[in-house]
């Protein structure tokens, strides 16, 4: 049988791409972390917006939101090395921290005690979920390097 | 290093996030998993489809794969399983009751890969997919058994049968036993 197979092995491992990876997931967070924060704007301003305003808030929160769907929807679909996970989890943890020193901030000047501990509470979950995150995956890699100096330490 | 062991560590790269790794290991089983399928099923368009397929469920499912020395009969089992849902839809046929036979006989001494590869064409799926891991593919008895969830000893009798099936295609096609 002297048929070949009509696609390359490079082929199957483009889609692979870590910067493209990274690229999807910096999009999806920096979509969630914008729109979270103009919702918050949103909803703690004192007096009612224009019109005009709370058409481009809406938008915002749209394309933030919809930038974050398709970056999880991207990430399922593929797998997740040790090394994406990582960065994974280093990503998550630094936009958390970011969003909930932004949220608290908006908080303390715009809203009452409520608001803030609100604002801290959901921060203080996105920081408590990421990190764990993070430390899983640091973990997970660990495991992997020991197994991989194991299996080098074997080698003929 | 065996095959075995190299695949293991290339595995465990890959894992780790190592793309050189993971092209590599792509690049070792491309031909053969591309064969397995091509042979199995009609038409090398469809064999593109299908190992496109069973690459995109592998490489998925790879970070969770747990015994990295297992790599090649957990590759085929996913290319077995895509293959039988292609082939359900052609293929009606009863379970065929596998026999006693010890699977020795002196068929082995003579074949070759050109004449397996041959002799393959018309042969039932079962005893065609135990032949091409078997022969083709140098998978062992226990990483065949893996692969088609049988035990050892089925996996010896089906080649018994299969090896009595090519003898016989081969030889109405000329070839002497």
């Amino acid at each position: 049988m002297t048929e070949r197979p009509g696609y390359t092995p490079d082929h199957i491992v483009r889609a692979m791409s870590l910067p493209r990876r990274v690229g999807v997931l910096v999009a999806g967070l920096g979509g969630l972390a914008g729109s979270t924060t103009i919702g918050l704007l949103w909803a703690t301003e004192p007096g009612a917006l224009p019109a005009g305003t709370k058409l481009v808030f809406a938008a915002m929160i749209l394309v933030g939101v919809t930038w974050a769907c398709f970056a999880g929807w991207a990430l399922i679909r593929r797998p997740l090395f040790a090394v994406d996970r990582v960065i994974t989890g280093w990503l998550a943890a630094t936009f958390s921290f970011l969003t909930t020193g932004g949220t608290v901030a908006v908080a303390v000047n715009r809203t009452s005690t409520v608001g803030v501990l609100a604002a801290g509470g959901l921060g203080l979950i996105l920081i408590v979920v990421s990190s764990t995150m993070l430390i899983r995956a640091r973990a997970y890699r660990a495991t992997l390097l020991a197994r991989k100096r194991e299996l080098e330490d074997h080698k003929p | 290093m065996d095959r075995v062991g190299r695949d293991a560590l290339l595995v465990v790269r890959a894992q780790l996030g190592d793309r050189k790794a993971l092209a590599e290991l792509v690049g070792h089983w491309h031909d053969p998993l591309w064969r397995y399928v091509r042979r199995m099923l009609d038409g090398p368009g469809r064999a593109d489809d299908v190992s496109q397929d069973v690459w995109a469920s592998a490489l998925k499912a790879l970070p969770r794969l747990q015994q990295p020395e297992r790599f090649a009969p957990w590759l085929f089992t996913i290319a077995r399983r895509s293959v039988t849902n292609h082939l359900r839809e052609k293929y009606t046929q009863a379970d065929p009751v596998d026999g006693d036979g010890t699977g020795d006989d002196d068929i082995s001494a003579v074949l070759d890969r050109a004449q397996v590869a041959e002799g393959l064409v018309g042969l039932p799926v079962r005893e065609r997919e135990v032949l091409i891991l078997f022969y083709l593919h140098d998978l062992a008895l226990e990483e065949c058994a893996q692969v088609l969830q049988i035990p050892s000893g089925t996996v010896k009798s089906r080649l018994f049968r299969a090896r009595r099936l090519l003898r016989d295609s081969l030889v109405e096609k000329g070839y002497s036993s």
